[in-house]
């Protein structure tokens, strides 16, 4: 007969143990991880794309309320797009680097908010203010990231063209 | 040194020249971007930032590159790389003496001065290192000189390096190619690892790009810009400067954009 608290202790053990190799077993590789991002990020991006095409046109051209309604979607989407992507499994090593990635993607959220906000109300000078805010808040936000190698995840401003 | 008319490409270059996107207050830091195991930085700014909406002005073009690994293994080789600027224009070299490329070879920084002054358009650094060691490189910190040249009839601008300590010179040959669509008018094009040799492997560059001559008594300036924002707009445009492109052997190939503003001089 094994004595009870012996026994209690290696049932917890093996608990543990087997949490452990469940956690790990879940748990993704930056590659996967990585790839499952990309296969969220890229309807999103695509979406975007569609979304702002015009845009530039329509801001050289002072056709801002325009301009607004075109970022205020594109806005709707990155806002979608962070929400799910922010709901995978991360890779242990790269937990405290995605935190901060996110932290800045949050923020990117809240400048594309004030950037529609701007246009549409047309104010040219607010405008230029919180859009510099934004482009310095998304390379910001690459650059945390950079040696994860995302594509569809990366801001890059020449998908608003 | 040959002096020969030239390239007709166009007037304007640099910053103001493409359709704004939004506006941009600040020069950030260089972009990023990686993949492959690779990262690459790119960073460029013009100098003056304030200056007419309409009426091109000389300027000066900075453009500073990097290529690291991702995880501190051996510098991969690059094998070409493609700077694109200047939307409606590019480089004006018009009455500019051209200065051989055979000339600047196996030259120092003051031989090839001596020989091409005259061609003399830009300056910057550039960092090389040769990995005859994988575990300790050898590093090489060159100055650089950018002078005008013609390469099969078409404007080239041949970057001579000079390092004293390793002692090393060689000319990396950028060729300049009119874009007639797309938002860039100019694009630089060197081919590296031709130029480079099969050991070294380029880690950084930094040249500004400048040079105002005169030709039969006009003034002229080798870059110029305007910064052309809509009427209401006073300030910056975040405009795309330049784009540049990477391509590593065997791969991956990285691009990055670097967008800069302008203020409109009144």
């Amino acid at each position: 007969m094994i004595p009870r608290p012996i026994a209690l202790a290696a049932i917890v053990l093996v608990l543990a143990a087997a949490a452990s190799a469940s956690a790990q077993a879940t748990e993704p590789s930056r590659a996967e991880y990585v790839a499952q991002l990309e296969r969220l990020c890229k309807p999103g991006s695509e979406a975007t794309q569609r979304a702002v095409r015009g845009f530039r046109a329509d801001v050289r051209s002072e056709r801002l309320r325009l301009a607004g309604a075109k970022l205020a979607k594109a806005q709707r989407i990155f806002a979608g797009t962070v929400s799910s992507i922010s709901r995978v499994s991360r890779p242990e090593a790269d937990r405290a680097t995605l935190a901060r990635w996110f932290t800045a993607l949050q923020r990117e959220t809240i400048y594309l908010g004030r950037t529609v906000a701007a246009l549409r109300a047309e104010d040219v000078a607010r405008f230029q203010r919180v859009s510099a805010d934004f482009i310095h808040e998304g390379n910001k936000a690459n650059n945390v990231v950079v040696s994860f190698g995302f594509n569809y995840c990366a801001f890059k401003p020449s998908r608003f063209q | 040194m040959s002096v020969r008319p030239t390239f007709r490409i166009a007037a304007v270059a640099g910053c103001a020249l493409v359709a704004v996107t939004w506006a941009c207050s600040a020069p950030a830091g260089a972009e990023q971007s990686g993949g492959g195991g690779v990262v690459v930085s790119f960073d460029g700014s013009i100098s003056p930032r304030r200056i007419p909406r309409h009426r091109p002005v000389p300027v000066s073009l900075t453009l500073a590159g990097s290529v690291r690994s991702a995880d501190s293994s051996a510098l991969p080789q690059l094998r070409r790389v493609e700077i694109a600027f200047g939307a409606r224009g590019g480089l004006d070299a018009t009455g500019l003496p051209a200065c051989p490329r055979g000339r600047l070879r196996d030259a120092t920084q003051s031989q090839a001065l001596e020989r091409c002054r005259s061609a003399l358009v830009g300056r910057g650094r550039i960092e090389a290192e040769v990995p005859l060691d994988p575990g300790r490189p050898l590093l090489a910190a060159a100055s650089a000189l950018a002078f005008n040249g013609i390469s099969k009839g078409r404007a080239a601008v041949w970057v001579h390096a000079y390092s004293t300590s390793p002692p090393v010179s060689f000319v990396l040959p950028f060729y300049v190619k009119r874009l007639a669509s797309g938002a860039y008018g100019t694009l630089l094009d060197s081919p590296v690892r031709r130029a480079l040799g099969r050991w070294p492997r380029l880690r950084s560059f930094r040249l500004t790009l400048e040079r105002r001559y005169r030709v039969g008594g006009e003034k002229r300036s080798y870059l110029n810009a305007h910064c052309p924002l809509p009427p209401r707009f006073s300030g910056f445009g975040g405009i795309p400067l330049a784009r540049a492109t990477y391509f590593f052997a065997p791969r991956p190939t990285l691009s990055t954009t670097i967008l800069r503003g302008c203020r409109v001089r009144r």
